[in-house]
């Protein structure tokens, strides 16, 4: 009898462990411009941005999502996708020599970068990157994706969960 | 030139005039978080000092940043728009990006280093192309096609599918990015000098050879494809539509695709095998209708295609 409390309390334990990952880690913002959210889902109101390279320190996770403290104490959930665990170097320089070798670091800004699409578009007179540059202005506010899903009488996104 | 590139000018204009008058907007857009083509400031700035050790900083496609994946997807997708024009029909650009961005947070990788844009092209030709980091191209043929959201759903979810599994950067021949990385490796300033930004554009100009050759000629392998079907089938499942509507989607492709033709034929395998591997993950046959409310939105954003 006690052994079966025993076992009960354990696979309790162990199931709180794997939905609650309360293990704090530092991980890196890896998109252009990331957004902590309220609630773990896109449909969740905004807390504030956080920016490319920006170190955030992780509270817990749930599913695809991770609650995170960014560098200036704003809390909010981001999903998985926008983070890294290697450290960014925004300006490398002459720590970049070190740094190369260290596969925990990534060297943002480096490798194909504006200035190698600058040359390209140079040596490539004729490759017009107006319309792609006019493609990425078009963006869909969270109150639109609402809408959108309820006039549809479709379902929340679950934003990777699966 | 001026075809193309007079709609592009008045496209964000429009867009914003759109948002105003689309049913479904709310008073906040994200207009205010617009963004311009650079990472402007993680940029390197002036030139430090150099280091020469010669390190290899990553072996393939996997170690590519989201960052620069974002330069090969923009590169990608403005070569596909020199073969194609936009389409001129803004109305319809709006819903697309509406669907497809709703659609793109429910995959496995919403997060992109630029985001999801979408854009209709003006052929007849049936086709759909997902350049790296995800700027999503999909015909006017091929929305034809589809004859409810659901199925327009099905078309965007699979080309988000490749997307979130950065099949686009596993044509990259390796040589291509053991240049790279040594590049990276080898030299430390802040901005790269004549030779190495030369040689750096060399491996640039290759790797967009090699994924626009794919997307446009020789096409993913089967696997790939099948992974992307799957992928489709999931996105589909999570946001509500009905994954029927992918089956759906490739029996009229199976209709309407001449064998031997340049476009889905040429890079997709037969609708008919991929439908022998999407129906057990759907386990159903029988598509559902939308409901009224869906089913009107997507005929009026379809007016006049």
């Amino acid at each position: 009898m006690a052994f079966t409390r025993i076992v009960l309390v354990l696979a309790f334990v162990l199931a709180l462990a794997a939905a609650t990952w309360s293990d704090s880690a530092m991980m890196s913002v890896q998109v252009k411009e990331g957004q902590l959210r309220s609630t773990p889902s896109f449909l969740g109101s905004v807390v504030g941005p956080v920016s490319y390279g920006e170190r955030v320190e992780t509270v817990r996770k749930q599913g695809d999502w991770i609650d995170v403290k960014s560098s200036k104490n704003l809390t909010g959930w981001i999903h998985q996708s926008a983070l890294t665990s290697r450290q960014m170097m925004l300006n490398a320089g002459a720590q970049a020599k070190s740094a190369a070798s260290d596969r925990e670091v990534a060297l943002a800004g480096k490798g194909f970068n504006a200035d190698v699409e600058a040359q390209y578009r140079r040596n490539n007179g004729t490759i017009d990157f107006t319309l792609v540059d006019r493609m990425e202005t078009m963006t869909v506010s969270r109150d639109q994706m609402i809408c959108f899903l309820d006039e549809g009488k479709l379902k929340p996104p679950e934003g990777g969960s699966k | 030139m001026n075809l193309r590139q007079k709609p592009a000018r008045a496209l964000p204009v429009v867009f914003l005039a759109l948002l105003l008058f689309w049913p479904c907007q709310n008073a906040n857009s994200d207009f205010s978080d617009i963004v311009g083509g650079v990472a402007g400031g993680v940029l390197p700035g002036p030139v430090g000092t150099a280091a020469r050790a010669v390190i290899a900083v990553g072996k393939s496609f996997q170690d590519i940043t989201p960052e620069q994946e974002y330069y090969i997807g923009r590169a990608v997708a403005a070569n596909i728009f020199s073969k194609y024009p936009p389409s001129p029909n803004d109305r319809f650009n709006m819903y697309l990006n509406t669907l497809g961005q709703t659609l793109a947070q429910a995959s496995d990788r919403p997060d992109t280093f630029g985001g999801y844009h979408f854009l209709m092209l003006d052929s007849p030709e049936i086709n759909a192309f997902a350049a790296p980091g995800g700027l999503i191209l999909v015909t006017r043929g091929m929305v034809r096609l589809c004859r409810t959201e659901d199925a327009l759903a099905a078309v965007l979810s699979h080309e988000i599918a490749h997307v979130q599994g950065m099949h686009g950067l596993k044509s990259i021949k390796n040589s291509r990015l053991t240049t790279e990385f040594t590049i990276i490796g080898t030299e430390a300033a802040k901005t790269y000098g004549p030779a190495q930004l030369s040689k750096l554009t060399e491996a640039f100009e290759g790797s967009i050879a090699d994924v626009t050759s794919t997307l446009m000629i020789s096409g993913y392998s089967r696997d790939l494809e099948q992974e992307a079907d799957r992928g489709a089938v999931t996105i589909l499942g999570r946001v509500g539509y009905d994954p029927v509507a992918l089956v759906v989607m490739l029996t009229e492709m199976k209709k309407q695709l001449k064998p031997g033709g340049l476009d889905f034929a040429k890079t997709h395998p037969d609708p008919k095998d991929r439908i022998d591997y999407v129906k057990p993950l759907i386990g159903s046959v029988s598509a559902k209708p939308s409901p009224p409310e869906r089913q009107k939105r997507f005929e009026a954003a379809l007016t006049n295609l």
